[in-house]
């Protein structure tokens, strides 16, 4: 049970792989395997059929043939067979019974029929019954101590007297003969009634028929026969005529006369020593011979094997043709599906570009594509919605983050101011206030992102100034900016982030004094900002990983640092801009804004706003 | 755009399709081509020794029935030379020359034999028959010999003689062979002298007869007194017959002193077939020299049809007959052969 259960599991699993790989199958082998199997397999099948049919016909043919030249054949022997009853008659009643062998001269009268017949006859001889020689045609001496009477043709002449006897062919053995001639004939005899000096006698007539007559009508016939071969047998089966005669003799060759003797006149198939035949029996009135002929199914095939490879060559040849034709048709209806797959394929649909999709064929391959095509539009169309959805999220996100002030830097800042306050300091703390509130007051600026670069320098100098009070001018700050950038277009809060980190993260806690560098100028349609500290600057690794979402929080810093500043400017700018760091540990740190030089109008800060520039 | 030179590079399988579809036709095509065109028709080339002798009927009968059978042109070479090894060679070489693809040779001479078939190209088939040669020198698996076994054809004659006299005890016997420098004819000798001198019978000579006359038998006969003479080659047996017929109806040549000398022979001409019939001869063995040339261009057909079949010897039948049996229907028909 295990074992028949495993190898149903194998058969399903195969046939699950088989389907598999047949629904893999593209349309066009699909159509292609489909058309070329239902061709091949009707035209095997009407190969086959058209073989069968004419294997059958020839095998019908054939044997009609061979029972028509049976037939003639069996009409030819019979005439000769006739004639030669006939000539026995002839001298039987014209010659024999009108005469009186001791007065007439019977020999002469036998020579003369001899004569007109000696093309089919050997010789004539009229014997009496115990065997002496009477008359005989040509003339010829018999041989010494020969005994006619123990003769088969002698004892069936005696035995039945009533008829004429035909032997099988046999070698003459009556004559002597000075040349060493020998005869095959075949005997025909019959008793006869003489009279010898008026006295009735019984005797036996002989007529040696010359067997060559026979043998060269059956061998000129069975030359010309190209499948088979006649042979002829007497009733009991005695061979008198078959081509291989002497095989047959000799051991070289068996025939089944014995058994086909007794067959009566038809048409039979059997197996003869493992050989398949047809044996057609017509039997020769008279003498009972059986004439058959013999037609092996083998002979037959070696016909039908040139038909039969033409034909396999014809059905080759047609199905190769539809292979190729089916092909071609396959190709051309599967051509506008193949061109539609072919134009989807790998395609990447975003918001700004949608793929062509083909559309062509059929109707329905039209409508799928027509389809398709909207398809696509409208993904592109709804991927563009959403895309610039979540921009506008995140620069909202990251704007409010970076508007944000950082609590400590008020508190700081107020408590500082207090303490001026306090100690009397007022002038002191009027600056301080006028810079917080310049700061904020840029930090707002009407609600825009994108103002101009003075502003945003402005606002820096603003947080610088504060911060150097709170640390008590421990650092320097220098700015140094080419007016020709201050009327630039710039994120809002993007130079202050880097002065923060320049203070907490590299001047600040320094032995030595510190100093910030602001460096602001164009070159060509780039504009580039520096901050530049001689703080404790960081390894190459930790700069790398400023830029990134992984280093920020890896990095020193506020969690809005370089990275959200980086952002900002790609989101405004394009990914071709941002910030650049350069750094080296104990000798400080330089961040560069590098953004396209635009000038600051209303309308350009819009642009900038919503990123039109990228 | 569909491109039809990318009709076989979209789908290997169906370039193998193609591709076997191609094949079968070609094949087919050879097929027909084969079946209907001209078959090959093989040469084969007879030399026999003295070969318009009538002793050579029934073999040529037997050759040439096999030869039609197969579809084969054979060449039955006239020949006379006389037991000469040398003209059988050049008449060999000659055959070879005119495009014989085998050639079916009688060897007239014993050790010559292996000089004059050392030669043959190894392209070449050669059926023996009559006489064999030892194979073995020659190193030549396309030679083959057909014929009787020369030692039960003597033990044959032997035993047929005893049961034809009755007792052998005493019974002087004369052989008469033929070209002793045969292996055949040395086998026949030895073994009719083994079966008969086993009975009690005498040899009282044992001579090469092929150039004797009649009345040097007789004189032999005188000699020795014999009382049987045994010739064990069909040509001997044709001039001992002579002999026995003058010295029957003409008491021309020298006979023993009962004149009461029987012959036994091997033979199978025309000529020996009448004297057994006429009595002259007491009994013979009749070799069935039509299995033997129908056997000989079969078996050549065959390996010359299909070269990885190899050749190998055959044996042929033989009878004895006595002037009784000849004509017995078992006999006539190997006696007497009926055909072209």
């Amino acid at each position: 049970m295990g074992i028949f259960k495993g190898r149903d599991s194998r058969i399903k699993k195969g046939h699950h792989e088989l389907r598999r790989k047949l629904v893999a199958r593209n349309i066009q082998i699909t159509l292609l395997t489909s058309y070329t199997v239902v061709s091949v397999l009707s035209m095997s099948l009407l190969g086959a059929v058209l073989y069968r049919s004419f294997a059958s016909i020839s095998r019908q043919v054939a044997t009609d043939n061979a029972r028509t030249i049976l037939s003639q054949t069996g009409e030819k022997l019979e005439d000769y067979l006739r004639q030669m009853r006939q000539l026995s008659d002839a001298f039987y009643y014209t010659s024999i019974q009108t005469s009186d062998v001791y007065v007439d001269k019977i020999g002469s009268q036998m020579n003369l029929l001899y004569e007109s017949n000696k093309d089919y006859v050997v010789s004539m001889a009229l014997y009496e019954s115990n065997g002496r020689l009477l008359g005989a045609a040509p003339s010829a001496i018999q041989k010494k101590n020969i005994d006619v009477t123990t003769q088969e043709w002698f004892t069936d002449a005696t035995g039945e007297v009533e008829n004429m006897h035909f032997s099988t062919p046999h070698v003459q053995n009556l004559f002597s003969d000075s040349s060493n001639r020998y005869y095959w004939v075949i005997s025909l005899s019959r008793s006869v009634m003489f009279t010898r000096g008026g006295i009735p006698k019984q005797g036996v007539l002989l007529v040696d028929m010359d067997y060559t007559t026979v043998y060269q009508m059956f061998d000129i016939l069975n030359n010309s026969l190209s499948q088979g071969y006649i042979y002829l047998c007497d009733r009991e089966g005695r061979i008198i005529y078959h081509p291989q005669n002497m095989q047959i003799v000799s051991g070289l060759y068996e025939e089944n006369n014995a058994t086909v003797a007794s067959y009566s006149d038809g048409v039979y198939e059997e197996k003869f020593n493992g050989e398949k035949r047809i044996e057609i029996v017509n039997t020769i009135s008279y003498t009972g011979w059986k004439l058959i002929s013999v037609i092996p199914t083998k002979n037959l095939s070696v016909g039908l094997r040139s038909t039969r490879s033409f034909m396999i060559l014809i059905v080759l040849l047609v199905m190769l043709a539809v292979l190729l034709l089916n092909r071609l048709i396959s190709a051309r209806i599967s051509s506008p599906i193949r061109k539609l797959t072919a134009s989807i394929h790998d395609i990447e649909v975003t918001e700004k570009s949608v793929p062509i999709v083909y559309i062509g064929g059929s109707n329905e391959v039209q409508y799928l594509g027509t389809t398709l095509q909207k398809l696509l539009n409208q993904i592109s169309f709804l991927m563009g919605d959403i895309i610039k959805e979540q921009e506008e999220k995140r620069k909202s996100e990251l704007d409010a983050l970076q508007s944000q002030v950082n609590p400590h830097f008020l508190y700081n800042t107020l408590d500082s101011i207090v303490w001026m306050v306090e100690d009397g300091r007022n002038k002191e703390a009027v600056y301080m206030i006028t810079q917080l509130s310049s700061l904020f007051r840029i930090s707002l600026s009407s609600g825009r992102n994108i103002i101009r670069v003075s502003e945003e320098i402005k606002h820096a100098e603003n947080y610088t100034n504060i911060q150097k009070v709170r640390f008590k001018d421990s650092f320097s700050v220098s700015y140094d900016i080419d007016p020709e950038i201050m009327d630039c277009c710039i994120v809002k809060l993007v130079v202050q982030p880097l002065l923060e980190n320049a203070i907490y993260y590299g001047v600040k806690g320094m032995e030595d004094p510190g100093s910030i560098k602001v460096r602001g100028y164009r070159k060509g349609d780039d504009v580039y900002i520096e901050v530049e500290d001689n703080g404790y600057g960081m390894s190459p690794e930790q700069a790398e990983g400023l830029l990134t979402e992984e280093g920020r929080t890896r990095a020193r810093g506020s969690g809005v640092g370089l990275i959200n500043v980086h952002r900002r400017l790609q989101l405004r700018f394009g990914k071709d801009y941002g910030l650049m760091i350069d750094t080296e540990a104990d000798e400080g740190t330089k961040v560069t804004i590098h953004m396209p030089y635009i000038e600051y109008s209303e309308e350009s800060a819009r642009d900038v706003e919503s990123a039109e520039y990228i | 755009m569909w491109n039809p030179r990318n009709i076989f590079n979209e789908s290997k399988w169906l370039a193998a399709i193609v591709t076997a579809i191609v094949i079968g036709i070609v094949v087919c095509a050879i097929d027909v081509i084969n079946v209907d065109g001209t078959v090959v028709k093989y040469q084969i080339s007879v030399i026999v020794d003295d070969s318009n002798s009538a002793r050579w009927d029934s073999f040529q009968t037997g050759l040439r029935q096999a030869a039609r059978e197969n579809g084969i042109r054979l060449n039955y070479v006239t020949t006379d030379f006389e037991g000469s090894p040398l003209q059988e060679k050049n008449l060999i070489d000659q055959e070879i020359e005119n495009g014989a693809d085998a050639v079916i040779v009688q060897l007239c001479s014993g050790s010559g034999g292996i000089d004059i078939l050392s030669d043959v190209p190894a392209n070449v088939y050669i059926e023996l028959i009559d006489n064999n040669v030892e194979k073995e020198e020659l190193d030549n698996s396309r030679i083959s010999f057909i014929g009787a076994d020369s030692v039960q054809v003597s033990s044959e004659l032997a035993t047929r003689i005893e049961q034809d006299l009755g007792d052998l005890t005493g019974v002087r016997i004369g052989i008469l062979a033929g070209n002793l420098k045969l292996a055949s004819v040395q086998e026949r000798i030895n073994a009719f002298k083994e079966v008969s001198q086993e009975v009690g019978a005498q040899i009282v000579f044992s001579v090469e007869a092929t150039e004797l006359t009649e009345r040097e038998i007789g004189e032999l006969v005188s000699n020795n007194d014999a009382d049987i003479l045994v010739a064990l080659d069909n040509d001997v047996t044709e001039t001992a017959a002579d002999y026995i017929q003058m010295v029957d109806s003409y008491n021309s040549y020298p006979t023993n002193g009962r004149k009461n000398v029987k012959l036994y022979g091997i033979g199978c001409s025309p000529e020996n077939l009448s004297d057994l019939d006429q009595g002259i001869i007491g009994g013979m063995v009749v070799i069935n020299e039509y299995e033997m040339g129908y056997m000989a261009i079969n078996s050549l057909a065959y390996v010359l049809k299909d070269e990885r079949s190899k050749m190998s010897d055959y044996t042929v039948g033989y009878a004895y007959v006595t002037g009784e049996t000849m004509y017995d229907e078992g006999n006539q028909q190997i006696l007497f052969p009926i055909g072209d």
